[in-house]
């Protein structure tokens, strides 16, 4: 039988602009993305240097996730069951670039590895996972658009087998400027909240 | 509800192109590891596991319009061929998914010396699977899973998933990753590059060799004449530091329970643990907590990765495949590089290949972002 | 000579993107590690490129960089005995 889920609650982080369940939560005035970024920290006064550190990728998932978070009632959920599933096109290249020139000149030749440690595509899920202290399920996929099917099949199978009791799912993707980050979370039904589904996800990803 | 068997198999490493070859030298307890001096990987020598350059130029020379396919694509497609000579899969049918584990693809094409012609949009992920998989003409959009090291263990873990529940009959499971300048220099970056070949839970372990590798399963709902399930899986987050692991092994430990539990096995029943053994001081350190807490300390256990050296993305899949050929074989290979213990709390690390019966085998892995994944093998 | 010192603190601001932190929050004296700056073990090993990019000295092993990096005051100790 399959389990009926919900989507608690869910983000878009888009042109300089951070909406809540479909209504607009915070706008910027400025189009560069670090900047923007930085405003939203905040804005939402995350109160995290650790955020300093994180590449762009990272800032952008890590914000999108807290607003997702924030507005979910999570509080009857144990941690070790709760989710990441993540998608993107790009997976770090953004960062890999910076690595890359980092590396191009013999005689410059500077690895960093606080730059390193962010070219991979799931650290974004490490650093929700930090922060909040999920330990649940795990999944980075990287796709040429968001696989709103897959991620409905991959998601509801974790709940089907009873390994997750929740979960964050979400398209981030960050190229070269272009960044968007649609996040929301799955969690047991309630009639209060929309249903999980195709159609739904759908819908939230295409609201401008 | 489907049982999933592994069907067919594909290593390819500095051990050589196919799985016989690998294990006739872990019957030796033969290493591939050795001296690279190519300062175009790195400034200085450095110890790695690298695929022989004219073999694989000699193999590859039968793939239709190589020159237009990347080194690493070129080793995905050998890979596949090797396993449909093993198995009679029709990959042209939309019940056959193609599913790659990465970490980092065709990340050659960024540098400034790269000459191979390909276009710089295949170092996005996607594109460079949808070159593979639209060369075997498979319809289905293919799925790149792209989780650090745990990716392989994660990738075979969904392409069970998806067959079990009905989606597909046939998962090609696909992982590879390349000793690039890109990824050396940033471990060296972290001092996490021994001088020496790797010595896994040895007390003189002192960090990780790179090594490339492409290795491939096919998973199915039809047993095919094999007898190998994957009976179960499960993955999980330490929520700790995203280079460094747990310190107690929560993570890791969490995440062999789900596999254990969706296996229907007991802990005691378990035959072999393959586990990830990357030789960091840390690593080694944090599994040797999460497997006494999981209690399969006394079981048979290893690390490959003195062999081929730590693989990345393709480290779970080659991993499962030489844990295969120890259960049709019933055999244990020797842990690579390991001769003196030197771990907080004890494992029964192999220190000798040898005859045994292996009809359950626990793999795990763990990786940056400080995620951790399981699966449990079944011999039926 | 506090010039070094004071260059050290910019360089650490930068090099670890310590954002909020200014110049003058950093004591010369103080531990870089555990509570304070909240550096960490990729930090560790971000100072010791730090070293090499901006003052020309290699450290091969990271476990020395327990003691040199103790304060701004021991990196700076450090520095100029290398330059000596």
């Amino acid at each position: 039988m399959s389990k009926e889920l919900s989507i608690l609650a869910h983000s878009v982080v888009r042109n300089s602009s951070i909406s809540i369940n479909g209504e607009k939560d915070f706008t910027s005035s400025e189009q560069d993305f670090k900047t923007f970024i930085k405003e939203a920290y905040r804005n939402y006064d995350l109160k995290y240097p650790k955020f300093f550190k994180m590449d762009s990728l990272c800032k952008l998932a890590v914000i999108g996730a807290e607003i997702a978070i924030e507005n979910s009632d999570l509080a009857e959920i144990s941690n070790d069951r709760i989710g990441i599933v993540l998608m993107n096109r790009a997976s770090s290249l953004e960062t890999d670039r910076e690595h890359q020139h980092s590396i191009d000149d013999r005689e410059n030749y500077f690895p960093s590895p606080s730059t390193f440690v962010y070219t991979l595509a799931n650290i974004m899920a490490g650093e929700i996972a930090i922060r909040h202290e999920f330990q649940g399920e795990n999944m980075c996929f990287v796709l040429s658009e968001f696989d709103i099917d897959l991620m409905q099949q991959y998601v509801s199978n974790l709940f089907e087998s009873g390994k997750i009791d929740a979960c964050l799912c979400g398209w981030v993707d960050f190229d070269d400027s272009n960044y968007e980050s649609v996040q929301y979370i799955v969690g047991e039904n309630s009639s209060k909240n929309i249903t999980f589904d195709v159609c739904t996800t759908k819908e939230i990803y295409n609201v401008k | 509800m489907n049982t999933v068997y592994i069907i067919a198999d594909n290593m390819i490493s500095s051990l050589g192109f196919n799985s016989s070859e690998h294990v006739e030298k872990l019957r030796k307890s033969q290493s591939g590891i050795l001296p690279c001096n190519n300062s175009s990987l790195y400034p200085t020598p450095f110890q790695a596991s690298l695929i022989d350059v004219s073999r694989l130029d000699h193999m590859k020379s039968d793939i239709e319009f190589v020159d237009k396919f990347t080194k690493l694509e070129q080793l995905h497609i050998l890979s596949v061929r090797d396993c449909l000579s093993q198995a009679n899969v029709d990959l042209s049918s939309e019940k056959t998914l193609f599913v790659f584990s990465t970490t980092k693809g065709n990340i050659d094409l960024l540098s400034k010396n790269y000459v191979g012609g390909i276009d710089a949009k295949r170092a996005y992920l996607h594109e460079m699977a949808k070159a593979i998989s639209e060369y075997f003409n498979n319809p289905v959009n293919p799925v790149v899973v792209s989780n650090a090291c745990i990716s392989g263990v994660l990738a075979v873990n969904m392409a069970r998933d998806f067959i079990n529940s009905g989606i597909y009959d046939n998962v090609v499971v696909t992982g590879g990753d390349l000793a690039a300048e890109f990824t050396i220099s940033g471990f060296q970056s972290f001092k996490a590059i021994s001088e020496n070949p790797c010595k896994p839970y040895d007390a003189s372990r002192d960090g990780i060799t790179i090594g490339e590798a492409c290795s491939t399963v096919i998973l199915s709902k039809n047993a095919n004449g094999s007898n190998i399930l994957v009976a179960g899986g499960g993955s999980s987050n330490d929520a700790n530091h995203i280079s460094g692991p747990s310190r107690t092994g929560d993570g890791l430990m969490m995440a062999c329970e789900k596999a254990v539990a969706e296996g229907m096995v007991e802990v005691s029943n378990i035959d072999f643990v393959s586990a990830h053994g990357t030789a960091t001081v840390y690593n080694d350190e944090m599994e040797s907590k999460a497997f006494n807490w999981l209690g399969v300390q006394n079981i048979p256990l290893n690390s490959f990765k003195g062999y081929w050296g730590h693989t990345l993305g393709a480290a779970g899949i080659i991993e499962i495949v030489a844990s295969t050929h120890s259960m049709r074989n019933n055999e244990l290979y020797k842990s690579a590089g390991f001769e003196q213990i030197g771990i907080p709390e004890s494992l029964n690390v192999i220190s000798a290949y040898k005859k045994d019966k292996v009809d359950i085998v626990l793999k795990t892995a763990s990786g940056f972002g400080g995620c951790n994944a399981a699966t449990v093998l079944v011999k039926e | 000579m506090a010039e070094l010192e004071e260059e050290l603190k910019s360089q650490i601001i930068e090099s670890l993107n310590l954002e909020d932190v200014e110049i003058g929050d950093i004591e010369t004296d103080a531990p870089l590690f555990g509570a304070g700056l909240g550096l960490d073990s990729i930090d560790a090993l971000e100072l010791i490129v730090m070293l090499e990019k901006f003052h020309g000295i290699k450290i091969d092993d990271p476990s020395q960089g327990k003691d040199i990096f103790e304060s701004i005051k021991t990196m700076a100790k450090f520095i100029r005995a290398h330059k000596a």
